[in-house]
C-alpha cells in the first residue's frame, strides 16, 4: 500500500482481527494515515493512537478534507479481546458534529467509510457538506457513481465492490467548492492489467513465503485422528464423523471452546471436518488443517438457554444412526441419548463441566457462523443473545491451538453416548 | 442500545440473523453455492450487485438473481 501511494486509508473492521497492538504497529508502518472518527478511547474520550479523524491535503490548490468512519458493527464482527477499551460512535452523528468544522477549513469534503452503503446513502441524505462519499463495508458495485440526496445534503457515492476485482475512478469538475460534473465507473483488473515491476517485487518473496507456509509442520498428533465417513466402517455401524464422537471431533471442538476464551461449550458440525480418513501419528502441517477445515467458516460466540442448547442437541441426533451433516462434535458438555425414541425426544441427559444442564440457564457457547446463521437446520442456533462473530476463520485458530498445545493426543470421552431403554 | 439482531429480506422472503451477518448467511447454501460458481448473483434494492462477504443492515433487501447461460 505504501508503493502504492495511498493518501489515506479508512480502518475496517477486520483491521481489528488480530489485536490493537498489531494495527497500531502496521499504522506505525503505513506512509499514510489511517482514518476513523467515530472511535474513542472508553475511558477519556480521546482518539485511539493508531487513528486520527481527518487529514486535510492540499491538491492543485485547492484545500481537500477527508474524515473516516467505520462501522458501529465492529464490537460484534470481531473478537471481543480486540474491542477492549474503546467505543464505536454512531457514524452519521460524528458526521454531523464534524463536517460543519471542517467546511471552513476545507474547499472540498470526503468521506472515506467502512459503513456499509445503506448507510452512506443516509450519510449523504441528512449530513449536508459532503461531496463525496468513497464507500466499502457492504461489498457494493456502483457501476457509475450517483448523486444521492436531498434538502438535509447530498454527496456523490462511490463503492469498487470487493476484493480487489475492480478499481473505481471518479472524475469531477469543480467550479469553487461546487462540484459541476462528475464521471466514472468500475476498471475490471485482470490479467491483462500491466503488472507494476516495484510492487510485483515486493509481492514475489511473499508469494514464495506462503507456499513454503502451507508445509510448514504447526502440531503434531500421537494418534490417529479419526475422520473417517460411514462408508469406511462396516455395514450397520454407526461410525464416522458424521455420526458419533471421534476423537477428531473432540479436538477441532475443543480448539474451539479455547479459541472463544469465555465460552463454556463449543459445537462443531462433522459437516465441516474433511479429513474424511484416518489422519497418521506424525507431524500436522498448515496445508493438512487447511484441508481439515477448508469452508471460510468463522469462529463466532453467543449466549443460550439451557433449553435451547437441549434443542439444538436434539437436532444433532435426529439421524441417528445415519450419517448427518450437522452432527455436533461438543466440547464443556456430554450428553445421552435414546435413538429409539422419537426424533426431537432423544436427549436423555445433559452436563456442562460435571454440572447437569439447567433448561434456564444461560450458557455462552461457541460454533461457526454456518450453524449460527441457521445451517443444517440449527433454527434454534438463530436465536441466541450477544452474538459476536470473530471473523478469524476456523483454519487459522486450528494452525494456533497445534502450535500450543502440540503434540495432541485427543481420545473419545463419552462426551455423546447412546444409552438403551 | 442496538439491537442485537436484523431483519433483512430475500426475494421479500423475510430473514432474521444476527447484525455483523453478512449476505452470505442471508441465503442458502445452495443460493450461495450458485453465486460462488458465477451461476448467480445477488442485488441490492437500488440494482447494485453485493458481494456474499458485503454487511448487511437491518431492513435491507436483496434479490437473487441466477444468471443465463
Amino acid at each position: 500500500m505504501n508503493a502504492m501511494g495511498y493518501d489515506a486509508m479508512e480502518i475496517g473492521n477486520y483491521e481489528f482481527n488480530y489485536g490493537q497492538g498489531v494495527l497500531a504497529e502496521r499504522a506505525s508502518q503505513a506512509e499514510f494515515p489511517l482514518l476513523a472518527a467515530n472511535i474513542m478511547v472508553t475511558a477519556t474520550g480521546e482518539r485511539p493512537p493508531f487513528c486520527q479523524p481527518y487529514i486535510i491535503k492540499e491538491v492543485m490548490g485547492k484545500r481537500i478534507a477527508i474524515f473516516g468512519l467505520i462501522t458501529p458493527d465492529t464490537p460484534v464482527v470481531t473478537h471481543p479481546k480486540n474491542v477492549i477499551g474503546l467505543t464505536f460512535l454512531d457514524p452519521i452523528e460524528t458526521a454531523a458534529m464534524l463536517v460543519p468544522k471542517l467546511r471552513p477549513k476545507a474547499d472540498f469534503i470526503i468521506a472515506l467509510t467502512h459503513i456499509g452503503y445503506e448507510m452512506d446513502r443516509q450519510l449523504a441524505e441528512e449530513v449536508g457538506g459532503i461531496h463525496v462519499i468513497v464507500g466499502g463495508h457492504s461489498h457494493t458495485k456502483i457501476d457509475v457513481p450517483e448523486r444521492v440526496g436531498n434538502e438535509g445534503g447530498n454527496a456523490i457515492i462511490v463503492q469498487a465492490w470487493e476484493h480487489g476485482k475492480v478499481l473505481g475512478r471518479l472524475d469531477l469538475e469543480m467550479r469553487g467548492k461546487a462540484v459541476v460534473r462528475f464521471s466514472g465507473g468500475l476498471i475490471n483488473v485482470t490479467a491483462d492489467v500491466p503488472e507494476d515491476p516495484d510492487v510485483k517485487a515486493i509481492i514475489e518473496p511473499h508469494v514464495k513465503e506462503l507456499k513454503e507456509m502451507m508445509a510448514e509442520v504447526v502440531g503434531e498428533t500421537l494418534v490417529a485422528l479419526d475422520g473417517t465417513r460411514i462408508w469406511t466402517h462396516p455395514p450397520g455401524v454407526p461410525s464416522g464423523v458424521r455420526c458419533v464422537e471421534t476423537n477428531l471431533g473432540n479436538l477441532v471442538a475443543d480448539m474451539m471452546r479455547w479459541a472463544a476464551g469465555d465460552a463454556q461449550i463449543a459445537l462443531e458440525n462433522g459437516g465441516g471436518i474433511r479429513w474424511h480418513r484416518l489422519f497418521p501419528v506424525g507431524p500436522i502441517t498448515r496445508g493438512d488443517v487447511y484441508e481439515l477445515l477448508p469452508f471460510l467458516n468463522t469462529l463466532v460466540m453467543m449466549d443460550l438457554t439451557g433449553a435451547q442448547i437441549k434443542e439444538t442437541l436434539e437436532r444433532s441426533v435426529y439421524n441417528y444412526p445415519k450419517e448427518f451433516g450437522g452432527f455436533l462434535h461438543v466440547s464443556g458438555l456430554k450428553f445421552t441419548f435414546d435413538p429409539t425414541k422419537p426424533a426431537g425426544s432423544r436427549v436423555v441427559n445433559v452436563w456442562v463441566g460435571d454440572t447437569p444442564l439447567v433448561e434456564t440457564a444461560v450458557y455462552r457457547v461457541a460454533t461457526n457462523d454456518f450453524l449460527a446463521a441457521g445451517g443444517d437446520g440449527y433454527t434454534v442456533l438463530t436465536l441466541g443473545t450477544n452474538f459476536v462473530d470473530t471473523g478469524i476463520y476456523l483454519m487459522d485458530y486450528m494452525v494456533e491451538y497445534l502450535k500450543e498445545f502440540s503434540p495432541v493426543s485427543p481420545a473419545v470421552e463419552g462426551r455423546i453416548v447412546v444409552v438403551s431403554p | 442500545m442496538v439491537s442485537g439482531r436484523i431483519t433483512v429480506y430475500v426475494d421479500d422472503k423475510e430473514v432474521s440473523l444476527y447484525r455483523g451477518m453478512k449476505v452470505r448467511h442471508a441465503l442458502t447454501l445452495e443460493q450461495v453455492r450458485l453465486v460462488e460458481s458465477g451461476g448467480a448473483e445477488v442485488r441490492n434494492s437500488y440494482g447494485h450487485v453485493v458481494g456474499l462477504d458485503g454487511a448487511l443492515s437491518d431492513g435491507q433487501r436483496l434479490t437473487f438473481h441466477k444468471k443465463n447461460k
